[in-house]
């Protein structure tokens, strides 16, 4: 019997049954490894009020019901992530703990996979590894990149990665399963960006949001000018409804109008904006829709028409972010330009080495060549007018690529993320990259499987806990108490 | 080769938080559950970590407080317990089947709740095979139980209406979506609750009984308008103020008195005839439950009890958030179409969930609350204008709300209709549909073909271990 090549199926998958958590901007996501979806999806925010007359202290809730059906007085609800980076250690690790709770874990038994972001700064890291291992007692713990685990659900060691979240756009690299972190781009031009444009969409048609609850019982009615009004029975509240509950549920609404009315196409598809209006405020009717216009319910019964227009534009932003309906978008006046790792300020720290593929003797920014610069040159004139959309920043990891891995990693790009579900967005993507790169064989990987794109990373994590081969990697509490913190980012977890 | 497997030897278990029902053998037709008993067993005073089926008899102390319950709100909470269940149902089944071999027995344990932790299950496992001595065990979810009774639908989404719990999941391409499935954790003790606050003189056991009897309704607003009370008097928020201050009649007279329950039922029917003969028009017989002032219950102990506008209040809240988790849980399904088809296949089950009027009253709250485009009237307005212009318009069987090109969903909710071919059921009452969906399952799982990948055998077990139950696994 060849043990060698036997070795590692009787490693036996999943004799290990870890929990993998998967933090991200909007949701976090947890669930066993090896399994194919994950257990709990939870928003990446709590609630929080103060506890009962007489008890200082505040009570922090997870239960999403008691967040969106009755909102209580002085309730607040507050954010964990920023950035896909954990902002607030002390309700991340309330709701860690409300979910291990739901989901039974034993930490004594169980080791714990987190996937993280390349950005992730060495105090967060050195945080969590205090938190999963002394706090809450698991026997093993271990953090992957994000961008590592999407490879893996797609089983490319090489490839780049595209992900399109909730804050961020990222392109990472990865080369053997390793990020180059040095060579991250990203932007903020990403989900957010786009709930703020159908905010300021909406504030422009003068509609004022009614959540839900709120909301006793409606009436249909259609926008049809600024006058408009949604006839709706209120309920009343004897308490006061704090605005983050307003705004979170008015997050829940946007989703859903983000799901159902995008669509991207390209830059010759795009229609003409049609002046429906004849002059100012002179609305008629049915005068300002027409056959390809979309309606979207709002939860006190006003239908809000949009456009086939005003559809592209709003996802044609994520590919030029200064061509926007309304401007300036609040909170994006600046344009990106899509050195994230600046950005978000973490990029000189001591612990991020960079990787280089065994292959590749050569430092990589050794030769830069003209032709190249003339490349990064004309690409920065277009940037500073049209801004970092989602091509251009592809097309930038490609050029600041080594030569070598950059035929390979064209051909692998995956796209990820939830807001990458936008219809045809990969289409133009392909199509925009091809144009500019004719030398280059452009494939575009993106799971047709809904679920799978929007939990790539966490599947990613959940393939790899359970990987017979992985099970080395683990670092245990002993390992963690022996060797310290510091010293384990840097050996470890780069 | 697999080993074939006899109908009469397939042993059917649903343990839920409060009664696991129990069938052994199939037949023909697939008949409801031939047991219900208490999930619950007790601890052994004299062993510690041993359990024994009974309450112990001669120690001290109330034999509640040896009980334990193995399954809280869903979540297995003592494997040894629930295992030690099993053995008892076992045992029983044998002495009932003295002819019956071990080896020969099929073991298909619906999951009652997603919350079972797979390491409870691959102990489960473990004990069926090695303590239990069985042929063969399977596991199925009882969400996909619950759909498959009512028939094959690939995009469904069940909602189980339970004690402590209501568990919502959503099913996508024939399968439990996991990352959608969402918990409330109210069900029908929260109704007894609110019961409670309402009725504060009658005692727990008086309160279930109202649940359970026909008289406690839930009323929908058009119901509630023609109700004695009216919409205002039956308004259930938190702070309803006393009825007694309302001046509405009486709360709960109950009588206690030596009189066999039949005497008095028969007494009341006379004054009630005697009454009736005064009035005019409608008698108070042929009024309907909501158009009476109040009605009467029996409780366990032969009482009987005149509960008020009561009987109509109580289960509210629970509808509102279970309105409010559908459509937070079906939100989570990726897919606009297969959202859509959710919604347009529901499965309401779950004892609570026979309470009359809760299922209707449940989808009136989701299409008032959650649908969008329930406007008729401005479709055909903008129909005739259509026609006006000239333009051309699709087949009208299109459907009228496609025509509204609204793009959101749910633009209708349905509830799955009952089949009507499980004539054994109908007097069960479709509740317990898991059970009956297991047992198909059961049927499919073991009768087929041989090659089947949906249970494990002990031949499998021995070669693979525990932990192959979640490969076979639903």
């Amino acid at each position: 019997m060849s043990s060698s090549t036997l070795a590692p199926q009787v490693y036996g998958a999943d004799e290990i049954n870890a929990v993998v958590l998967d933090p991200g901007s909007y949701t976090i996501r947890a669930g066993f490894g090896g399994y194919d979806s994950p257990t709990l999806v939870f928003p990446s925010s709590y609630g929080e009020h103060p506890k009962k007359e007489g008890e200082d202290g505040l009570v922090r809730i997870f239960d999403e019901n008691s967040l969106y059906a009755h909102p209580q007085s002085n309730t607040v609800i507050k954010p964990i992530m920023k950035d896909n980076l954990v902002q607030d250690w002390d309700g991340a690790i309330e709701q860690y703990e409300h979910m291990f709770k739901l989901m039974d874990v034993d930490p004594n038994e169980q080791p714990l996979l987190l996937t993280e972001s390349t950005m992730n700064s060495h105090k967060n890291k050195v945080k969590a590894l205090e938190v999963f291992l002394e706090q809450e007692q698991f026997c093993a713990f271990y953090a992957v990149k994000q961008p590592t685990c999407v490879s893996f659900a797609h089983g490319r060691p090489n490839c780049l990665v595209v992900d399109i979240g909730h804050d961020l756009l990222t392109a990472t690299p990865v080369i053997d399963g390793i990020c180059l972190k040095k060579q991250v781009m990203g932007t903020k031009y990403a989900g957010a960006f786009v709930d703020q444009q159908l905010r300021q969409f909406l504030e422009e048609k003068k509609i004022k949001y009614n959540p839900i609850y709120s909301v006793k019982s409606k009436k249909p009615t259609y926008w049809e000018s600024p006058e408009s009004h949604s006839q709706f029975e209120p309920k009343t509240f004897d308490n006061e409804v704090d605005p983050s509950v307003e705004s979170f549920n008015m997050n829940r609404t946007i989703q859903e109008m983000k799901e159902t009315l995008l669509e991207c196409c390209a830059e010759d598809e795009q229609v003409e904006r049609k002046d429906f209006s004849d002059g100012e405020g002179k609305h008629d009717g049915n005068k300002n829709t027409d056959d390809d216009t979309l309606y979207f319910e709002l939860p006190d019964g006003l239908n809000v028409p949009f456009t086939k227009y005003e559809r592209q534009q709003l996802s044609n932003s994520l590919f030029n972010p200064l061509e926007t309906l309304s401007k300036p978008i609040c909170g994006w006046e600046k344009p990106h330009n899509g050195d994230i790792i600046s950005t978000l300020g973490h990029g000189s720290e001591k612990t991020s080495k960079e990787y280089v593929p065994l292959r590749r003797s050569k430092r990589p920014d050794e030769n830069k060549s003209e032709k190249m610069q003339a490349i990064l040159a004309k690409f920065k004139r277009e940037k500073t007018q049209r801004g970092m959309g989602v091509s251009r920043l592809v097309q930038t990891v490609l050029d600041n690529l080594d030569i070598d891995l950059r035929p390979q990693l064209a051909n692998n790009i995956v796209l990820t993320g939830a807001t990458s579900l936008i219809p045809r967005l990969n289409e133009r993507l392909h199509s925009e990259l091809t144009e500019r790169n004719p030398s280059l064989k452009i494939r575009i990987h993106s799971v047709g499987n809904t679920s799978e794109r929007k939990y790539s990373s966490w599947i990613g994590g959940s393939i790899l806990s359970s990987l017979g081969t992985f099970h080395q990697l683990w670092v245990s509490k002993a390992e963690y108490e022996e060797v310290g913190a510091d010293k384990l980012i840097v050996s470890r977890f780069r | 080769m697999a080993p074939s497997f006899k109908d009469e030897a397939h042993l059917i278990i649903l343990p839920g938080s409060l009664h696991t029902l129990v069938r052994f053998g199939l037949e023909d037709a697939i008949t409801p559950p031939t047991y219900s008993i208490p999930t619950k067993v007790y601890r052994n005073p004299n062993q510690d970590g041993c359990f024994q089926a009974t309450a112990p008899v001669g120690s001290e102390g109330d034999p509640e407080s040896y009980a334990v319950y193995p399954i809280v709100r869903g979540e297995i909470v003592n494997v040894d317990a629930l295992d030690f269940l099993f053995k008892c149902v076992l045992r029983s089944v044998l002495k009932d089947n003295p002819l019956v071999l071990l080896d020969s027995i099929t073991f298909t344990l619906i999951q009652s709740s997603s919350r079972w932790s797979p390491v409870a299950l691959e102990m489960i496992t473990n004990y069926a095979f090695e303590t239990l001595q069985l042929a063969a065990f399977a596991v199925v979810p009882a969400a996909l139980c619950s759909l498959f009774a009512h028939g094959s639908f690939s995009n469904a989404c069940v909602i189980d209406v339970g004690y402590e719990k209501c568990e919502i999941s959503p099913i996508v391409d024939f399968q439990v979506f996991a990352p959608a499935v969402t918990y409330l954790e109210e069900g029908g003790k929260s109704i007894n609750k609110r019961l409670h606050e309402l009725l504060p003189e009658l005692s727990d056991d008086q309160i279930e009984s109202l649940k359970r009897s026909p008289i406690f309704e839930c009323l929908s607003e058009e119901q509630a308008k023609g109700s004695y009370f009216g919409v205002a008097g039956l308004l259930d928020d938190g702070k309803a103020k006393n009825p007694e201050d309302e001046g509405v009649l009486d709360i709960a007279s109950i009588v206690t008195s030596e009189k066999s329950t039949r005497e008095i039922l028969e007494e009341k029917e006379r004054e009630k005839r005697e009454k009736s003969h005064k009035k005019k028009g409608k008698t108070e017989d042929e009024k309907s439950n909501s158009e009476r002032e109040n009605n009467q219950f029996v409780d366990n102990e032969g009482n009987v009890i005149t509960v008020g506008k009561e009987r109509f209040q109580g289960s509210g809240r629970l509808i509102e958030n279970l309105s409010h988790a559908i459509f937070r849980a079906l939100s989570k399904v990726p897919d606009m179409k297969k959202r859509e088809e959710c919604y347009e296949n529901l499965v309401i089950c779950g004892k609570t969930s026979s309470i009359r009027g809760f299922k209707e009253e449940l989808l009136v709250q989701l299409y008032s609350k959650f649908v969008a485009g329930a406007d008729i009237e401005e479709y055909e307005k903008r129909r005739k204008e259509r026609i006006r212009q000239g333009a051309s318009f699709r087949n009208e069987a299109a459907g009228l709300m496609d025509e509204l090109q609204l793009a959101q969903a749910p633009k209708r909710v349905r509830v799955i209709p009952k089949p009507d071919y499980f004539s054994a059921w109908k007097k069960a009452g479709f509740e317990d549909c898991a059970f009956l969906g297991g047992e198909i399952l059961c049927r499919q799982i073991f009768g087929g073909s041989g090659d089947n990948e949906l249970y494990l055998s002990k031949e499998e077990y021995y070669d693979k271990g525990p932990m192959w139950i979640r490969h076979v696994k639903l």
